[in-house]
């Protein structure tokens, strides 16, 4: 009698803990802190569904692209720095003539891979109705049917199917994610957090040596330079300019600091960075923050 | 009790939410996804500190003596980036190819070879009357184009402050900072023994070249600092055996002595604008910061206090004035307004603090500290924070800035094998701590005082 006392007793709160524990979004109110996660959920959720995109491999066209030569014409006449000093100054040089500067920009390599990114996004828009049920089935067509002309009364049920069907979609979406990944691992458009990071640390560990600070200077710990650059598919910079030089030029320092950033872009020294040919597509223009603040106290 | 439930189930919401994002959002985070921003976008927070590799080529000429000179005149300019620390001159022997003519744009292939980040070449062509003329131009080499170029005609026998002259606008385009190289020390030479020690105001080039002296040594000297806007010094001499604070003229060679003081001045300083030294004066056992205009020769007394206040220097706008004083019972830096009398006090590390000067850049005091039985040469910042000490020694004293602020000259004795017995010399210093360098002279030398840039 009293060992099938405890029997229930024991089978009754195992009963209650279920309930309380495995049906929780029958009892609960949803918790304001999860909402953040929905959202990121959400965000990698939407780019992680897209399937692959085919695209042109931008490599023989790069191959092309080599770097220029200086021509040895006459000098063009550029504006320099006047000469504040009494005693000897008379004239001030002009630049010579073949300055390499424009002709170095690889403009033809540069097009064709925007336009690929363009493409990306529209041919994602029209994939969106993969969350359909595939076989369109006559059956469900007249469950359908019914439940258009039921409408109102079952307003109670309608969320427990929603979310049962977003379950379900969900799942599908993510075995689908996962095979096709299989298939299309080769593409160059996509790439995994950690590849991204990996890649982001590669191009940073490679440049830091090269970067040659000035230590000392009034102010060197609030200059901030952005660096756009062009990488060719071996990893090597084609070309790099100031992003904000038009903030920087007015001040002979900044101007010289945004230079040291340049040339640390530029230094074959630190080249080529070591990343994924497959992934050439992510990394083959580049945005480099220099912020030395971390480096310098005063 | 309600309370308590409701903290039981968000417990337990808190876990399955855990729980839930380990099973699904974990892998999902390994999934593959596509750049959202369509750029790498990468951030640099830190770099090297090492100095530019600059290749200077020897400046070309077509006469034998253009050629000469265009030597001489780049091994100036090469020595002066180097001595700053923040260049590394590379060997000429290295050097691939040398351009022929200053019209054509290098082959910048055969200086990245060499890791050359700057190039400098340049040109001498002597013009009559004794006059040359000489042209350089600057060239980024991985950016492969020009980043100054400049012409200068002078007298043939001004090239070495035409390639100090050259040396700072190539300092000032790749640093950004205004350069030094075309300015002078002053000092004390030193000679004799201990006994019989003769003092004697010397004055050089920055590179220690051109050098001479200005007093013959028959009375002593110390303390000289330079006007910063007439070719005079300011300095104390026991001319008289009675120690005063006199002007010299570079120019004429005349030296006046400064006011009819009652007591001892000493520690003369000019201020910005050259019209006013400001100066300490001991009477009665108590020294007290005195200021005398140039023009009207009126003196004013700046400060009112029982302590020593002493070694005033004018802020680089002249608005303040930082000095020493023991009023709070050691010696310590204080900084007071030029004409009113607020006093803040801004050293509070253990030991004492002397000599402060304030940098031409404003953002900077340098000062001589004694602690632990040791001697220091630190900077601080204006407002007491941030201090750095920079060199020491068994005595190290009389920090004084170069006209950009950049690097700081002191002297430093060194005690020798007999009792007493001991050796001075100047030295530089980066402002980091880095690049300390000795300053070669003729003999021992102390109290280095820095021009600014020549007019």
């Amino acid at each position: 009698m009293r060992s099938s006392f405890l029997m229930s007793l024991l089978l009754h709160v195992t009963v209650v803990l279920l309930s309380v524990i495995g049906l929780p979004y029958l009892q609960r109110s949803p918790a304001k802190e999860n909402i953040p996660m929905v959202v990121e959920l959400v965000s990698i959720g939407s780019e992680t569904n897209l399937p692959a995109q085919p695209y042109e491999k931008p490599k023989p066209k790069i191959k092309e692209a080599k770097p220029p030569k200086p021509l040895p014409s006459k000098p063009e006449t550029k504006v320099v720095l006047k000469q504040k000093r009494p005693e000897p100054i008379s004239k001030i040089l002009s630049e010579p003539k073949p300055t390499v500067k424009r002709d170095l920009k690889p403009k033809p390599v540069a097009k064709p891979k925007r336009k690929l990114k363009r493409v990306a996004p529209k041919k994602l828009a029209k994939i969106t109705p993969r969350r359909k049920p595939t076989p369109p089935d006559p059956f469900a067509l007249v469950l359908k049917n019914l439940e258009k002309e039921i409408k109102t009364t079952q307003i109670a049920k309608k969320p427990k199917k929603k979310t049962k069907r977003k379950k379900s979609d969900f799942e599908q979406q993510i075995a689908k994610v996962l095979t096709r990944r299989s298939i299309n691992d080769t593409s160059s458009s996509r790439i995994t957090m950690t590849e991204m990071h990996a890649m982001i640390n590669t191009i940073r560990t490679a440049i830091m040596p090269c970067w040659n600070l000035q230590p000392g200077a009034k102010g060197a710990q609030n200059i901030v330079v952005i660096i756009g650059a062009s990488l060719n598919p071996d990893g090597r910079v084609t070309r790099a300019w100031v992003k904000n030089r038009s903030v920087l030029i007015e001040d002979p320092f900044k101007l010289a600091a945004a230079e040291t950033a340049q040339r640390a872009i530029l230094n074959q020294a630190c080249q080529p960075f070591k990343l994924d040919p497959k992934k050439y597509d992510i990394w083959k223009d580049v945005t480099l923050n220099f912020n030395p603040s971390e480096m310098f106290g005063r | 009790m309600n309370r308590k439930v409701t903290v039981r189930k968000n417990l337990i919401t808190r876990l399955q939410s855990v729980f839930f994002g380990f099973i699904v959002l974990v892998p999902l985070n390994f999934l593959t996804f596509q750049s959202a921003l369509g750029e790498l976008r990468v951030d640099i927070t830190r770099g090297t500190v090492k100095p530019l590799p600059i290749a200077v080529t020897n400046f070309i000429g077509k006469t034998q003596q253009e050629i000469e000179s265009g030597q001489s005149i780049s091994g100036v300019i090469r020595a002066n980036l180097e001595r700053s620390g923040l260049f590394q001159a590379i060997d000429n022997q290295a050097f691939i190819d040398v351009e022929r003519s200053l019209d054509t744009v290098p082959q910048f292939q055969n200086w990245r070879i060499l890791n050359a980040q700057a190039l400098v070449q340049g040109q001498v062509t002597l013009i009559p009357n004794n006059r040359m003329r000489v042209q350089f131009r600057l060239w980024d080499v991985f950016a492969q184009q020009q980043m100054i170029g400049q012409v200068y005609t002078t007298i043939g026998t001004n090239w070495r402050r035409i390639s100090h002259i050259v040396a700072d606008a190539i300092y000032k385009r790749v640093t950004g900072e205004e350069g030094y190289f075309d300015s002078r020390i002053v000092y004390i030479a030193e000679t004799g023994s201990l006994m019989r020690r003769i003092k004697r105001l010397a004055i050089m080039d920055q590179d220690g070249e051109n050098h001479h002296f200005l007093t013959d040594g028959s009375s002593l000297v110390l303390t000289p600092r330079f006007s910063p806007s007439r070719q005079e010094i300011t300095y104390m001499s026991y001319h008289g055996k009675v120690p005063r604070v006199y002007i010299f003229n570079i120019d004429t060679g005349r030296q006046e002595v400064l006011g009819d003081f009652p007591g001892m001045t000493f520690a003369p300083r000019f201020s910005p604008d050259g019209n006013t030294v400001i100066m300490s004066m001991a009477k009665d056992g108590n020294t007290e910061i005195y200021k005398m205009d140039l023009g009207t020769r009126q003196a004013k007394r700046l400060t009112r206090h029982s302590a020593i206040d002493t070694s005033p220097h004018y802020s680089p706008n002249g608005k303040y004035i930082v000095f020493n004083s023991d009023r709070s019972g050691t010696q310590q830096i204080y900084i007071r307004n030029a004409k009113g009398k607020k006093v803040k006090r801004i050293s509070f590390g253990k030991g004492r603090y002397a000599t402060p000067v304030w940098s031409p850049r404003g953002d900077l005091i340098a000062f001589t500290k004694m602690a632990g039985g040791k001697f220091y040469i630190g900077v601080i910042g204006v407002d007491g924070k941030g201090e750095r000490l920079l060199a020491d020694g068994f005595l190290v004293e009389s920090p004084t800035w170069s006209p950009n602020g950049r690097v700081i000259m002191f002297f430093r004795e060194i005690p020798k094998g007999k009792l007493g017995d001991k050796e001075t010399k100047i030295y530089s210093i980066d402002l980091t701590g880095q690049n300390e360098r000795e300053i070669v002279t003729p003999m021992e030398a102390s109290d280095p005082a820095w021009s600014p840039l020549i007019p």
